[in-house]
């Protein structure tokens, strides 16, 4: 089943006057489940297209339909729920709330979804904190964790409301490679 | 949902609290001198209020409207005989005191110097019933038909006088001659009311007949019971039967327009008091979510890249308004509650025994008032101007774009 | 500026030597010297206050009811006061104000001396105003004398009830006078203290006077140089002439 559908998609940013070109008529199909990375050189657009994908932005041309959803000519609050209630992302550095505890962090995105109980919301996130091995760390501050673990509740954050797809830039960059490769081993999972 | 963002908001306000607290004390500071200084200008109001009914006016009084058009006039031109009233004055319920009083222009001389002086015949037996000045009397009072004088403290100090000396009270008649009058001081007064105490007051049957004057006076002094209003139409209703269209009845506060005037000028101040608490509030707010929304550009970013509307990140940095406009103001309410409780139990001398001039009727010690509307609305102002303040900075904040956010 | 015009009263006089029967025929010899013919003075006026004393300079230029004052020390260089029948109009060269004396002010004194306004402002004769009586005769300074009183009339509008004149016997000059309140206090007393012959005239030149209320306080008005044979320009008794 198709997931994610683009075609001819072009991003042109204007920086004054100077035009410059970023992705140029990019196809490509995700199906539901696969496992996707894109690579290439520093500056060749991987970032400007996790930002279309991840309705962060929008198409300079071409379409982009993710699970049968035209994103082109979408409001940025309907843009905001799309990513709401099908997205999940992780970055490169992380960006926990920081005045949040990692429980905290990982149900800001049920509680964003207002879908659920209390009691519920709780159950969950420390469920996905225990998958990703945090069950120690709950209730410690992004500033209380290694780099390792703030990603790890980064992916519990990304994981617990069951998107339909994560969209992870660089998550391993600026980790070690043995905690990177348990990280991306999280993610297979 | 709702929890969240509250959640959010104070835990930012707690991460920035040196910027918080110094927020919330610009904002308290100015709650509180919002309540202090009305609850001073409050204080003096009322008293010197007091002080020109229980010194200088009575409750309502009868005299020419000339001299009320015109305080400097100091002339004996418009004097009236006041056995005219008397009878129908005394038949109305709601008057219970009355007492007739001459003013008149004079020189107080002491073989030395000289002092301009307002004059006042009073009579001695009936002057106590309307007015409390005796209970500032170091002294004796004045005696019926005697060469007597009861000077005010600050002529006395002027001139240099003490009880039992001799003074020369020199004036015109109604005929515009010289009169000089030899009068021993009995007493002197030292009222809270200053323009009291630059004045001299002699036994008015003393001074009518000096003066050429008979039974004339320049104003009756009355104290009523029951509702002002009323009372005020009884004895103005009185005055128009007698056809003097001359003379006319007037409360305390039309007689002292002055200082009404002054007191009227206090409400300028409580805007101009308010306008600036709610500058305070605005800066102050202003300040704290221009700031915390750009140190927080990254954690918007990925608030929003999580699906945070733009209406729930304002939400957020509204709330962080309402904090720092509802703590401020409670801790600016609180600070004046306590402390106007010592200003109303207790007061203070901010002045001495200095007269604070410009013709405010007051001297000594100051007492504030509780005025809970001002002490109500400062908080709420000091609340609503935080929230107000916070919304454009804080839709500034919710409107960066989430890619550029997490760029930095 | 009465003092002015009292002044000029007291100046002009004949030395004949009518013997006089009553307070008012004395008197009307003393008024019947009144000049109201044109002069030009100057003059100066020393205020003295306990220890503070200040004098001041004038030029006066009279015609009939009319005086003009200008005030030449530096002080007061170009204040004016011009006496128009029974009005007195005062201008300030600083503010360049012009004042209408009035009402109380009538009762300040002149230029903060001992002499009000209202003083000098009188220009009825005292024969109308005052009951007369001739109390007596007294040598004053070695020079014989009629005391004269005079009490106000029922009903007149005067500063003082009372007043007291020392008439010399042969210049029909008031040598000193006595002015009381009501009550009979002493109030002021005033008194020539030089005559000197000018165009064949005799004239008081030096008159202090004193305020009995206040110790250590007298005014002292002299004349220093007097020119009767004067013309008097067109429109200087007026309040353009104030202004200029």
């Amino acid at each position: 089943m198709t997931m994610l559908e683009l075609s001819n998609v072009t991003k042109i940013y204007a920086q004054g006057k100077v035009h410059v070109t970023a992705l140029r008529d990019v196809d490509f199909r995700v199906d539901s489940g696969e496992f996707l990375s894109i690579a290439g050189p520093s500056g060749s657009g991987k970032t400007t297209l996790l930002n279309l994908i991840g309705c962060l932005d929008v198409p300079t041309k071409g379409s982009i339909v993710l699970e049968g959803q035209q994103l082109a000519e979408r409001s940025k609050t309907q843009l905001a729920k799309i990513r709401r209630d099908h997205l999940g992302f992780v970055f490169q550095s992380y960006n926990l709330v920081p005045v949040l505890t990692a429980i905290e962090n990982v149900s800001l995105p049920l509680e964003l979804m207002r879908n659920m109980t209390k009691k519920a919301v709780r159950e969950r996130a420390e469920r996905t904190l225990t998958d990703v091995g945090l069950a120690e760390h709950l209730h410690h501050r992004p500033n209380e964790l290694s780099g390792g673990q703030q990603q790890r509740v980064a992916i519990a954050r990304a994981l617990v409301k069951e998107p339909s797809l994560i969209l992870a830039d660089e998550p391993t960059a600026n980790l070690d490679s043995e905690t990177g490769e348990a990280i991306l081993q999280l993610m297979w999972t | 949902m709702a929890g969240i963002l509250t959640k959010l908001a104070f835990r930012n306000l707690w991460r920035q609290r040196r910027r918080t607290i110094l927020t919330c004390l610009a904002l308290a500071f100015g709650i509180y001198m919002v309540i202090i200084l009305d609850s001073f200008v409050g204080g003096m109001t009322e008293m010197a209020g007091r002080n020109i009914v229980q010194l200088q006016t009575g409750d309502v009084q009868i005299q020419a409207h000339a001299y009320v058009d015109d305080p400097t006039d100091r002339s004996l031109d418009h004097v009236f005989a006041y056995s005219d009233f008397t009878d129908d004055l005394r038949q109305l319920d709601q008057v219970s005191a009355m007492t007739p009083r001459l003013s008149f222009a004079a020189e107080l001389h002491n073989g030395m110097d000289d002092y301009h002086v307002r004059a006042m015949g009073v009579d001695p037996l009936t002057d106590p019933d309307v007015f409390t000045t005796q209970q500032y009397l170091a002294g004796q009072w004045l005696e019926p038909g005697q060469q007597q004088v009861v000077v005010g403290a600050r002529v006395a100090q002027l001139l240099d006088l003490t009880v039992s000396d001799y003074v020369i009270l020199l004036t015109r008649t109604a005929n515009n001659a010289f009169q000089a009058l030899d009068l021993e001081v009995v007493g002197i007064l030292d009222t809270p009311h200053p323009e009291v105490n630059l004045a001299v007051y002699v036994p008015l049957d003393m001074a009518q007949t000096s003066l050429g004057l008979d039974q004339a006076i320049t104003s009756l002094h009355m104290t009523v019971s029951g509702s002002a209003k009323s009372a005020y139409e009884a004895i103005s209703s009185v005055v128009e039967q007698q056809n003097s269209t001359a003379l006319g009845a007037y409360t305390w506060e039309q007689a002292a327009e002055d200082f009404m005037v002054m007191a009227q000028s206090s409400r300028a101040i409580h805007s101009m008091l308010l306008s600036m608490l709610i500058l305070i509030a605005i800066v102050g707010v202003v300040n704290a979510i221009l700031l915390g929304a750009m140190e927080r550009t990254r954690e918007i970013g990925v608030l929003k890249a999580m699906g945070m509307s733009e209406r729930e990140v304002t939400q957020e940095f509204v709330t962080e308004a309402f904090g720092i406009g509802f703590v401020g103001s409670a801790a600016g309410v609180l600070l004046a509650l306590l402390t106007n409780w010592f200003l109303v139990e207790y007061g203070i001398n901010p002045y001495g025994d200095m007269d604070l001039g410009a013709g405010i009727p007051l001297r000594g010690h100051l007492y504030g008032v509780w005025n809970w509307t001002i002490i109500a609305g400062a908080f709420m102002v000091g609340i609503l101007a935080s929230v107000l303040a916070g919304i454009v900075p804080a839709i500034r904040a919710a409107g960066k774009s989430p890619i550029w956010a997490l760029r930095q | 500026m009465k003092r002015l015009v009292l002044l000029m009263l007291l100046l002009v006089c004949n030395s004949g030597s009518a013997i006089a029967e009553t307070a008012e025929q004395i008197m009307k010899m003393v008024e019947a010297n009144v000049y109201y013919g044109e002069a030009y003075m100057e003059s100066d006026m020393t205020i003295r206050s306990g220890r503070r004393e200040m004098t001041k300079t004038m030029s006066i230029w009279v015609q009939g009811q009319n005086a003009l004052a200008e005030f030449t020390n530096p002080a007061d260089r170009g204040t004016k006061y011009l006496k128009l029948e029974d009005e007195m109009w005062i201008f300030f060269p600083d503010a360049e104000d012009l004042v209408l004396i009035s009402g109380h002010m009538l009762r300040q004194g002149f230029m903060g001396s001992d002499m009000s306004y209202e003083d000098m402002m009188t220009t009825e004769k005292l024969s109308e105003l005052y009951d007369l009586e001739l109390e007596s005769q007294e040598d004053l300074d070695g020079r014989p004398t009629w005391v004269i009183g005079a009490t106000a009339k029922e009903g007149v509008d005067v500063s003082y009830a009372i007043r007291k004149m020392w008439i010399d016997q042969e210049y029909h000059i008031s040598v000193r006078e006595e002015l009381y309140a009501v009550s009979g206090r002493l109030l002021k007393v005033s008194r020539v203290e030089e005559i000197d012959q000018i165009a064949g005239r005799n004239y008081p030149v030096t008159v202090v006077t004193e305020d009995a209320l206040r110790r250590d306080s007298s005014t002292t008005l002299r004349i220093l140089h007097i020119d009767f044979d004067i013309d008097v320009a067109d429109g200087l008794f007026s309040l353009e002439s104030l202004q200029r």
